[in-house]
């Protein structure tokens, strides 16, 4: 048994198996920002979309009714990769500016990776595996620092830990995660990371005893439940204190602002 | 084929992918899967990507133009045709093409320079 989501693709609707549809959502992300800034971008999104419904109805025929994550990997591979949509006017500009990053970063492997949050490997928001991966070490490390420190410092690691989920970015796209772990973003790397991440999603959805642990009580509320509950916990003390942050900064506006309303009168009489 | 040969190909395609689609047109109107599976079928085309961007750019420079229609079984269609500006680049891509080809196999025909 495998859940679906509904999607509509070029007026039609489709159910989606759930692997499928992160692998779709995927290719599409990463096909706009491929595209992002070139000429006619929506059409040739539109164009993308009503192929890609056409070819789910084609390989469906009229006996199934669910996409299958076969049916999209066959479709984007027909398709071909993101990167080949781009302007070769484009592509060459994009490539050169790709060339002196390289050469700017070659001594520091590190200073090409972009810090991202790690949606695949996390415990609360992927916080630490996002700096593990900037850092180059092994999450682990940053987590047991994490803890330490919270026994030390108490509260300003948790908040330190808020503004950091806030400020980081959540690694969503393919060319997200290869970024996040330092390959420069080429077809191949893409690729490996959309074969590494079916795998999971194969394993995850195949695997009876993943779905095993998740449904028993006791293991379904600690990998389910309380990171769902912290989160849920951390969001709104985070929002607090983007409230109290923000009362702050109006007081300290208006009083400047009766200060020099106050100044300027005074001043005239 | 070695891996620098292959990316001068695949250049070379890219190059006179332009032509190919317009000649796919001069014979009337054909919507975008005719246009991609007409020039997988002669190897011009290997992924269909490189085609969606082309076939944008080109109604933009209003040498194509389309209209929707609907299809028995899945989504509507996008049906393109040629405009006469369509045609004037035709033949002017043509006379560019043959002229190459020529130009190229004059290199391998002289015996002397």
């Amino acid at each position: 048994m495998v859940e679906t989501r509904n999607i509509s693709l070029g007026g039609l609707l489709f159910h989606v198996e759930l692997p499928a549809y992160s692998v779709l959502n995927g290719y599409l992300a990463d096909l706009k920002k491929v595209l992002r800034g070139s000429e006619g971008q929506a059409d040739i999104l539109q164009e993308v979309e009503f192929r890609l419904a056409e070819l789910f109805s084609e390989f469906m025929g009229s006996g199934r009714t669910v996409v299958t994550l076969e049916d999209v990997e066959k479709a984007c591979g027909q398709l071909g990769e993101p990167t080949e949509f781009g302007d070769p006017d484009l592509d060459e500009s994009r490539q050169g500016r790709h060339r002196e990053d390289e050469r700017s970063g070659a001594d520091h492997a590190h200073k090409q990776r972009r810090i991202f949050r790690d949606p695949d490997d996390r415990i609360i928001g992927g916080v630490a595996t996002g700096l593990a991966h900037r850092l180059g070490a092994d999450p682990v490390w940053i987590r047991f620092l994490a803890v330490l420190l919270l026994f030390l410092s108490g509260p300003v690691v948790v908040l330190l830990y808020i503004v950091l989920w806030s400020i980081i970015p959540k690694a969503r796209s393919v060319s997200d995660r290869v970024a996040m772990k330092g390959d420069p973003v080429t077809v191949d790397a893409i690729k490996d990371t959309v074969e590494d991440q079916l795998k999971q999603a194969r394993e995850q959805f195949d695997n009876p005893q993943f779905k095993g642990r998740i449904r028993s009580g006791w293991n379904r509320f600690i990998s389910l439940g309380l990171p769902q509950f912290l989160k849920a916990v951390l969001k709104v003390l985070g929002w607090f204190i983007v409230f109290v942050v923000v009362i702050i900064l109006l007081a300290l506006g208006g009083a400047i602002i009766s200060a020099l309303v106050t100044g300027q009168w005074n001043w005239t009489f | 084929m070695t891996k620098e040969t292959a990316a001068s190909t695949a250049q070379m395609r890219k190059g006179v992918l332009e032509l190919c689609i317009l000649r796919v047109l001069q014979h009337g109107e054909a919507y975008t899967s005719d246009i991609v599976s007409a020039l997988q079928a002669v190897d011009l085309l290997v992924v269909e990507g490189t085609v969606y961007p082309l076939l944008t750019r080109m109604k933009n420079a209003e040498t194509l133009t389309y209209r929707w229609a609907e299809s028995p079984s899945g989504p509507p269609r996008k049906y393109y045709s040629m405009t006469p500006k369509g045609e004037k680049v035709l033949k002017e891509l043509e006379a560019a093409w043959n002229q190459f080809v020529d130009s190229v196999n004059s290199l391998s025909n002289a015996s002397k320079y």
